[in-house]
C-alpha cells in the first residue's frame, strides 16, 4: 500500500489504460437486461426482462416471448420498484442473457460423454459434482452487476450469492445504476436523472459514490408514461381507441385519419387456449412504446407555460405527429404528446384513467414532490450545500425514458428557473444508445479500469466474510 | 517579424498600396500523354477535349509489402493470470498480454514498436522452436494508486485521557473514525452515510435489563450529527493525536499549519457559512437578476472610475456654494425663463460638453479654461478656480442639475402612472402652489427665503446656517431638502426675532441699570461687566479650537491665543455682554451660544431654551458699533468686508485651506467667516499642511499657506478682491483670505493688548475658559449630529439623482467633510 502520492506523480501512459480482465457486465432493468463484456461500448446482449411462462417452462428472449402460445403468461421477475422479486426467474433470465450469446453454455459432460458410455462415469460423487459444474457458467469472468440505489441489503447479498456460488464467477461487484450513469457521462460527481421503466430517479453522486440521503425517486418512469398513454387513448374523442396488438391482426386496410379501423382479426384454432391477459398487455405495451417514440415531446418554450397558453399553441400543425395503430386506425397527435410529457413536470396535466380501470391506483397523478423538479429539489436539499452548484453543473440524464424529444432542454429550462443563481448544465448524450445503455456503459468503463480490480469481491473473500461483505465493499 | 502587410492582414485591412495582381498560377503544362492501346483514329475523334475518365492504362497495382510471407508473423498474445497489486486475497484475474520477445537484439526496437503495431515484423525468420523466452509487458502498477488517507488511531487509554468529550461517546467516536477511514475523509459522503443506528457496541444506558428499553435509549443516545459536528470532532481528535505524536515545538511548518487549522476549526462559523451559502443558493430569479445587474454596474463603475472621478470633481466644483449674489443671480436665472434664454443655456452647455471631451490641457497652461472646465480632479486646479468663474460654473450647474428633473416631470409619458415611490425617485411632484412659467430653481426660492428685509438680518440668518454647517447654497436642493431647509430658516427667523426682543429687553435693563448705577454712584460696574462677554467669546472660541483639535488632531489650543482673542473681543462684546444679566452663568451663556442652532430642532436644547443665547455668529451686528468704539484701523476694513461680503465669500469659497478660515477672526467678522468656512468644503487639510507657511503675529497655523501673503496684503484687501475677480488662480483666493486675516490679525492683537490690562478680567476669563471646555463636549457632539444630518441630506439628494453607489458614498463623505469644516476651527 502506497502511502503518499503527490500531484506531481504523473501516471505513465500505460497506467491510464484500462486493464481488461474479460469481466462481464450485467445491467438488469425492468424493461430489459443488458449484458456484455467490460471494455466494449455497447452491450452485446439485450434481452427483455419479460419472460413467457407456460406449463412447459420459461421462455426468454425477444421473438420467443412474442409467440402467442397456449395459455402463455408474460411475467417479469422485477417488481414495480425495480427490485427483483422472483429470484429463480431472475437468475434464469440473467443467465440466459449472457450464456445464450456471450459466454456460451458449458457442455454438460453428463450429456455428451457419459450418456452413451456408462463405463466412463466415475464414481457418483464426482459425477454429481460435475453435473453441478455445468451450472458454473461464469468461471472465467468476473461479474459486474448494477442495481438501483434503493436495492435492499438482502437483495444485494442474494446477487452476490448467485454470482459467486451459482455461476462461480471468480469475482463480483455491484455498482449503483446512478453512479454508472455518471461514469458513462465521464463524471465522478453528478446529479443523475435516470429515466427508467419503473422509476424516474435522481441520484446525487459525489466522487463516484451515491449520496444515499439524496436519492429520490418517483414512479413516473416509462411504465407510468405507458399508463398515461392508455388513459389518453381511452379518453380519446369521439371514440376511445383500443389497441389491437399485432398478433391479433391478420390483415388490414388503410383508412383515413380518424376513421374506424378496417382489419381482419387473426383467428386461432378452436382448441387453442388463448394467452393470458398479461400476454396481450405486453404486446400492447410494445405498441405503446412505439407510440411513445413517435408522439411524445417535451414543451420547451421558455416564455409560455404549457398549461393554458401553450396547450393551445401546441395544437398547431407543425407539432402534429400521425400515429397508426396495428389495426390501421390512425390519427395525428399534437397537444397530447406534449401533455403526456408535461405530466412528469406538472401533476395537473395528468390524464385521469377511465372509470373502472386500475391504472389510477397503480399510477396516480404525481404529487408536486414526485415531479421531476420536485425530485431534484428534494434531492438537492438533502445534499451538502457546498456541492450543490457542482451537482447542478453536472446534471446527467440517462435511461431510455429520457429519449423523449426535447426532454433535456426542458429539464435545463426547469432547473435554471429553479436555481437562477447557479449555472445548470445538462449532460445528455446525443446518442440514443448511450442514454439507453447508460448504466451498462458506466459499468463497462469501471470494470475495465486497472484500478478497479482491487474492488472486486473475490470468491475467497466471500467465503471468508460471508455475504455481508457486499455491504462493506460496494458502498 | 511581422511586416505591415501581415498586420494589415490580421486587421482585415486591405492592401496598403495598389493591389498586387494575384500571382498567376502556373499551370503545369503537362505533356500530352500518348495514349497507348487506342487507335489513333479513335483518339482523333476526341479532339482536344480530354475524356472524362482516364483511359490511361493502369500498369500496376499497389505493390504488396515487400516482406515475404515467411517473415510476417503475428505478435504473440497470451491470456495470462495476474494478481492485482493492491489485493491481499490472492485473487487471480486473467488478462491478455502481448509478449515482448526476449532476444536481446530486438529488445530496444520493440520498445518503440509496442505502441504502434500489433504485428511484429521480423527480418530474419524465427526459429519455430520457441527457444526464446517470452517477456510480457509490465503489469498495471496497481499498488501505486492504492492510496489511503491517514486517519489517526488511538488506544482506549489515549481516548480516556485526552479525547473524551461530553457530547461524544467512545463508540460514536470510533464509528466516526471508521467512516473517515472508509471514505477517505470525503466529508460529503461521511455526513451522508453517518447513521447513528449503525453504531455498534453502544454502552447500555442505566436500565440495562430490558432489551426494548436499551434500544430506545440507544436511539435517543446518538443524535443525528451535522457535517460540521462530525468535522469538529474529527479535527479535534486529529489535532490532539498529532500533538501527542509530535509536540508543537517539533512540528514542521506543514504539520504545524495543519495542526493550527484543525484546532481552529469552528463548527459554528462553518454552519453559519453554510446557512448563508444556502440562502445564496436559493435566491429567487429576481434577486439573482438584481445581483447580476449590480455586479455589472460595479464592473462598469470600476472601469470608468477615472471618468467618474472627473465628473464628480466637476460636479462638486459646480456645487460649490456661491454666496447669495442675489441681484446677479436672479437676473441670471431670469434670463433662462424665456425660451431664447434656454436655448442660449443649451448652447453653452453643449459647448461645455464639447470642451469636456477635449483631452485635459496640460496643467496650469490655461488657468482660465481650467477654471471654466473644472474637470480636473487634481487639487491644484481646484485651488485655481477664481471666484467668478466658479460662480458662473455654479450657475450653469444649477441649470444642469435641475434640468433633468424638470424634464423628467414634464416629459414623463402620460400613460405611465408612477407609484409614490417612483415619484420620489424621479423627483416628480405635483405642487399645489401656482408656479410661474419657465425654469425655476429651487435654490432661488431658498435664497429668497434667506433674504430678510435688512441686510443685517440676512447676515444673521446666514451666520446661523453657517454655524449649523449648512452651506448657504444647498448642496443638493432636492425637494425634501428644500422643505426641511425652509422650516429651518423659518425657525431661525423666529429665533432671531426672539433674540431681538431679548436684546431689546436686555438693553432696556442695561439702561435701567445704568440709570441705577448713576443714581447710586457705583463706578466699577462698567469694568466688571465685560467679563461674561469675554467668556462667551472665549468659550466659543475655545470650543471651536477643541472641536478642530478633535478633527485635526494637530492643532493645539493655546491659551494665550484665546486670551488674546477673548480680550480682543471684549470691547466688541461689551454691549452684548452687558445685556447678559449678572445672574446668568458664563457656562450657560456658552451653552446657549453653541446650542442655539439646535434649539429649533433638538429637544435637548438646554435649560435656557427660553433664552436665545447671543451666539457668536450673531455678533457682527454689534461688531460694527463696537469696533467703531475701539479700533479704528480694522474697523474700516471690516466695513468693507461687510459691504463686499459676497465677493469675499466667493473668494473664500475657493480657498483651499481651512486654516485660513481658522485664522480669520471671528470676533470681528463672524457673519463673514461662516460662509467662508463652508467654502472650505472641498479643502484638503493635508495640502494646507504641506504648503509652506510662515507665521505672522497673527495666530496663523503652521499649515496656513496664505500666511506669507497675509502681512503684505493686510491693507490691500480691496485690491485682493479685485484681483481675485480676474480669475487668476489660487493666489488671489489666498490673498483674499490673507487680506482678511490681515485685518483680523491686528485687530486681535490690538484687542489683546487692550484686554490684557485688567488682571481681574484675565482671571475671570480663565475660569470661563475652563467652563467653556467643559461645555464644549456636548457641543461637539451636537455639531457632529448636525454634520451627520447634512451629510445624509446630501447623500439623499444624490440618491434621488440615482447616482451610482460610489458617488453616493463619496458625496456623503464630502458632505460630512463640509459640515465638519463648517465647524469653526481655531487654534
Ligand atoms: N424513445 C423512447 N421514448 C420514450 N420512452 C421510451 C423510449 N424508449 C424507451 N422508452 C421507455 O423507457 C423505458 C425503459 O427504460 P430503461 O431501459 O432505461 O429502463 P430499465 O433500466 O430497464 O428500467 P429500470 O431502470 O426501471 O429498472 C421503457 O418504459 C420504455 O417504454
Ligand atoms: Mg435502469
Amino acid at each position: 500500500m502506497a502511502t503518499a502520492l503527490t500531484s506531481r506523480d504523473e501516471p505513465k501512459t500505460a497506467e491510464y489504460a484500462g486493464d481488461e480482465v474479460s469481466a462481464l457486465v450485467l445491467d438488469p432493468g425492468f424493461s430489459s437486461v443488458r449484458a456484455g463484456f467490460a471494455g466494449e461500448d455497447t452491450p452485446k446482449s439485450i434481452v427483455p426482462s419479460f419472460y413467457a411462462s407456460t406449463s412447459s417452462g420459461r421462455y426468454f428472449g425477444d421473438h420467443v416471448i412474442d409467440v402467442p402460445r397456449e395459455d402463455v403468461e408474460i411475467k417479469n421477475p422485477i417488481n414495480r420498484d425495480g427490485i427483483v422479486e422472483d429470484w429463480d426467474a431472475a437468475e434464469a433470465l440473467w443467465k440466459h442473457s449472457f450464456a445464450h450469446k456471450l459466454t456460451g453454455v458449458r457442455p454438460n459432460k453428463a450429456l455428451t460423454e457419459w450418456l452413451n458410455d456408462p463405463k466412463s462415469v466415475p464414481d457418483l460423487q464426482k459425477a454429481m459434482a460435475d453435473a453441478e459444474d455445468t451450472e458454473r457458467c461464469l468461471e472465467e469472468h468476473p461479474l459486474f452487476m448494477t442495481e438501483p440505489a434503493w436495492n435492499t441489503a438482502k437483495n444485494r447479498e442474494k446477487c452476490a450469492e448467485i454470482a459467486l456460488e451459482s455461476w462461480a464467477a471468480p469475482a463480483f461487484y455491484l455498482g449503483r445504476t446512478g453512479v454508472m450513469g455518471a461514469f458513462a457521462a465521464g463524471r465522478p460527481t453528478a446529479l443523475v436523472l435516470d429515466f427508467g421503466a419503473t422509476q424516474v430517479s435522481v441520484t446525487p453522486v459525489h466522487d463516484g459514490m451515491i449520496l444515499k440521503k439524496g436519492v429520490m425517486r418517483s414512479n413516473i418512469g416509462g411504465n407510468y408514461m405507458s399508463s398515461q398513454v392508455r388513459n389518453l387513448l381511452a379518453a380519446n374523442e369521439p371514440d376511445r381507441i383500443t389497441i389491437t396488438p399485432h398478433y391479433l391482426v391478420q390483415s388490414k386496410q388503410p383508412v383515413d385519419a380518424g376513421q374506424p379501423a378496417n382489419f381482419v382479426p387473426r383467428k386461432f384454432p378452436e382448441a387453442f387456449t388463448a394467452p393470458q391477459p398479461s400476454f396481450r398487455r405486453y404486446q400492447e405495451e410494445k405498441v405503446i412504446l412505439e407510440f411513445k417514440e413517435t408522439v411524445l415531446q417535451a414543451w420547451t418554450n421558455p416564455n409560455t407555460p404549457f398549461r393554458g397558453q401553450g396547450e393551445v399553441m401546441a395544437r398547431e400543425q407543425q407539432y402534429a405527429h400521425p400515429f397508426e395503430f396495428p389495426d390501421g386506425y390512425n390519427q395525428p397527435f399534437s397537444t397530447e404528446g406534449f401533455r403526456l410529457v408535461e405530466s412528469m413536470f406538472d401533476g395537473q396535466c395528468y390524464y385521469p384513467p377511465p372509470p373502472g380501470s386500475e391504472e389510477g391506483a397503480l399510477y396516480p397523478a404525481p404529487e408536486p414532490q414526485g415531479t421531476i423538479p420536485g425530485l431534484v429539489k428534494a434531492s438537492l436539499s438533502q445534499v451538502d450545500v457546498d456541492i450543490r452548484p457542482f451537482l447542478l453543473g453536472n446534471v446527467v440524464i440517462t435511461g431510455s425514458g429520457s429519449l423523449i424529444r426535447g426532454l433535456p432542454e426542458r429539464i435545463q429550462l426547469e432547473l435554471s428557473k429553479m436555481y437562477p443563481s447557479t449555472r445548470v448544465r445538462i449532460q445528455a448524450s446525443g446518442m440514443a444508445v448511450e442514454r439507453k445503455f447508460g448504466s451498462w456503459i458506466g459499468g463497462s468503463i469501471v470494470a475495465s479500469l486497472g484500478t478497479f480490480h482491487q474492488m472486486w469481491i473475490s470468491k475467497k473473500e466471500y467465503e471468508e466474510h460471508g455475504a455481508s461483505i457486499v455491504e462493506k465493499r460496494c458502498k | 517579424m511581422a511586416s505591415t502587410s501581415d498586420i494589415r492582414d490580421i486587421m482585415n485591412l486591405g492592401q496598403a498600396g495598389p493591389r498586387q495582381p494575384a500571382p498567376k498560377k502556373k499551370r503545369p503544362v503537362e505533356p500530352q500523354v500518348r495514349v497507348t492501346g487506342v487507335k489513333r483514329e479513335v483518339q482523333a475523334l476526341m479532339g482536344d477535349s480530354v475524356p472524362p475518365i482516364a483511359i490511361v492504362e493502369q500498369r500496376s497495382y499497389k505493390s504488396r509489402p515487400s516482406i515475404s510471407q515467411k517473415l510476417f508473423k503475428p505478435r504473440h498474445w497470451e491470456e495470462r493470470p495476474f494478481q492485482h497489486g493492491a489485493r491481499t486475497d490472492g485473487l487471480q484475474l486473467r488478462h491478455w498480454k502481448r509478449s515482448v520477445p526476449g532476444s536481446n537484439v530486438r529488445q530496444s526496437s520493440v520498445a518503440n514498436m509496442t505502441a504502434s503495431t500489433d504485428v511484429e515484423m521480423t527480418d530474419e525468420p524465427r526459429t519455430p522452436s520457441g527457444v526464446q523466452d517470452l517477456h510480457f509487458e509490465e503489469e498495471f502498477p496497481s499498488h501505486k494508486w492504492d492510496v489511503k488517507v491517514q486517519v489517526p488511531s488511538y488506544t482506549d487509554e489515549q481516548y480516556e485521557t485526552f479525547l473524551k468529550a461530553e457530547e461524544w461517546t467512545k463508540e460514536e467516536t470510533d464509528y466516526l473514525m471508521e467512516l473517515c477511514r472508509q471514505y477517505d475523509l470525503r466529508w460529503v459522503i461521511i455526513a451522508d452515510r453517518y447513521d447513528s443506528d449503525q453504531i455498534v457496541g453502544a454502552t447500555p444506558p442505566p436500565e440495562t435489563g430490558e432489551a426494548t428499553g436499551t434500544e430506545v435509549a440507544r436511539k435517543n443516545k446518538y443524535p443525528a450529527r451535522s457535517m460540521e459536528a462530525l468535522k469538529q470532532r474529527y479535527y479535534g481528535i486529529a489535532a490532539k493525536m498529532l500533538e501527542l505524536q509530535i509536540p508543537a515545538s517539533n512540528m514542521t511548518q506543514a504539520e504545524f499549519q495543519l495542526w493550527e487549522k484543525m484546532r481552529n476549526f469552528d463548527a459554528r462559523t462553518e454552519s453559519m457559512r453554510k446557512a448563508m451559502a444556502e440562502k445564496l443558493f436559493e435566491r429567487t430569479k429576481d434577486e439573482a437578476d438584481e445581483e447580476r445587474v449590480l455586479l455589472e454596474e460595479l464592473h462598469r463603475i470600476t472601469k470608468h472610475e477615472d471618468d467618474l472621478m472627473k465628473m464628480r470633481a466637476e460636479l462638486y466644483s459646480r456645487l460649490e456654494p456661491v454666496p447669495p449674489l442675489r441681484r446677479n443671480e436672479e437676473q441670471s436665472t431670469a434670463v433662462y425663463q424665456t425660451s431664447g434664454g434656454l436655448s442660449m443655456l443649451l448652447q453653452t452647455l453643449l459647448a461645455k460638453e464639447k470642451r469636456l471631451k477635449r483631452p485635459p490641457a496640460p496643467n496650469g497652461a490655461e488657468a482660465g479654461t481650467a477654471a471654466a472646465t473644472p474637470t480636473d480632479s487634481s487639487k491644484h486646479d481646484k485651488v485655481r478656480h477664481p471666484n467668478q468663474y466658479s460662480r458662473r460654473d455654479t450657475l450653469d450647474s444649477q441649470a444642469d442639475e435641475s434640468r433633468p428633473q424638470k424634464k423628467g416631470s414634464v416629459s414623463q409619458p402620460s400613460v405611465r402612472t408612477l407609484s409614490p415611490q417612483e415619484e420620489a425617485r424621479f423627483g416628480v411632484s405635483h405642487p399645489q402652489e401656482r408656479l410661474t412659467s419657465g425654469v425655476q430653481f429651487r435654490h432661488e426660492k431658498i435664497n429668497r427665503l434667506m433674504m430678510a428685509k435688512s441686510q443685517t438680518q440676512t447676515a444673521k440668518i446666514q451666520a446661523a446656517l453657517t454655524e449649523l454647517g449648512i452651506p448657504p447654497r444647498l448642496l443638493m436642493p432636492t425637494q425634501r431638502v428644500c422643505r426641511v431647509f425652509e422650516t429651518l430658516v423659518g425657525e431661525i427667523n423666529i429665533l432671531l426675532d426672539a433674540r431681538k426682543v431679548n436684546e431689546k429687553i436686555a438693553t432696556e435693563i442695561k439702561v435701567l441699570e445704568e440709570a441705577r448705577r448713576i443714581r447710586l454712584g457705583l463706578p466699577e460696574e462698567r469694568e466688571q461687566n465685560p467679563a461674561p462677554a469675554v467668556d462667551a467669546m472665549d468659550v466659543d472660541s475655545s470650543h471651536l479650537v477643541d472641536s478642530s483639535k478633535i478633527e485635526n488632531g494637530q492643532e493645539h489650543f493655546t491659551k494665550e491665543e484665546n486670551d488674546a482673542r477673548g480680550d480682543g473681543s471684549t470691547p466688541a462684546m461689551k454691549t452684548e455682554d452687558k445685556s447678559e444679566h449678572g445672574g446668568r452663568d458664563n457656562d450657560e451663556t456658552t451653552m446657549q451660544v453653541d446650542e442655539r442652532p439646535h434649539e429649533d430642532g433638538d429637544a435637548d436644547a438646554d435649560d435656557d431654551g427660553d433664552e436665545v443665547g447671543p451666539s457668536s455668529s450673531l455678533k457682527p451686528t454689534e461688531n460694527g458699533d463696537n469696533d467703531e468704539e475701539e479700533d479704528d484701523g480694522p474697523e474700516e476694513e471690516e466695513d468693507e468686508e461687510n459691504d463686499e461680503d459676497s465677493h469675499r465669500t466667493v473668494a473664500r469659497a475657493d480657498n483651499e485651506d481651512e486654516d485660513e478660515d481658522e485664522d480669520e477672526d471671528e470676533e470681528s467678522d463672524d457673519a463673514d467667516n461662516r460662509p467662508q468656512i463652508d467654502s472650505g468644503e472641498d479643502d484638503d487639510e493635508d495640502e494646507g499642511t504641506s504648503e509652506e507657511d510662515d507665521e505672522a503675529e497673527v495666530q496663523a497655523t503652521p499649515q496656513d499657506d496664505s500666511d506669507a501673503e497675509e502681512e503684505e496684503e493686510e491693507e490691500e484687501e480691496e485690491r485682493a478682491e479685485a484681483e481675485s475677480e480676474e480669475d487668476e488662480g489660487e493666489g488671489e483666493a489666498e490673498e483674499d483670505a490673507a487680506a482678511e486675516q490681515g485685518t483680523s490679525g491686528p485687530e486681535a492683537d490690538d484687542s489683546g493688548t487692550d484686554g490684557a490690562e485688567d488682571a481681574e478680567e484675565e482671571e475671570e476669563e480663565e475660569e470661563e475658559e475652563v467652563e467653556g471646555e467643559v461645555g464644549q463636549d456636548e457641543e461637539v457632539e451636537e455639531e457632529e449630529h448636525v454634520a451627520h444630518e447634512s451629510a445624509s441630506a446630501a447623500s439623499l439628494g444624490l440618491r434621488a439623482h440615482k447616482r451610482s453607489a460610489s458617488v453616493i458614498s463619496a458625496a456623503s463623505r464630502t458632505g460630512s467633510n463640509r459640515s465638519g469644516l463648517g465647524r469653526k476651527k481655531r487654534r
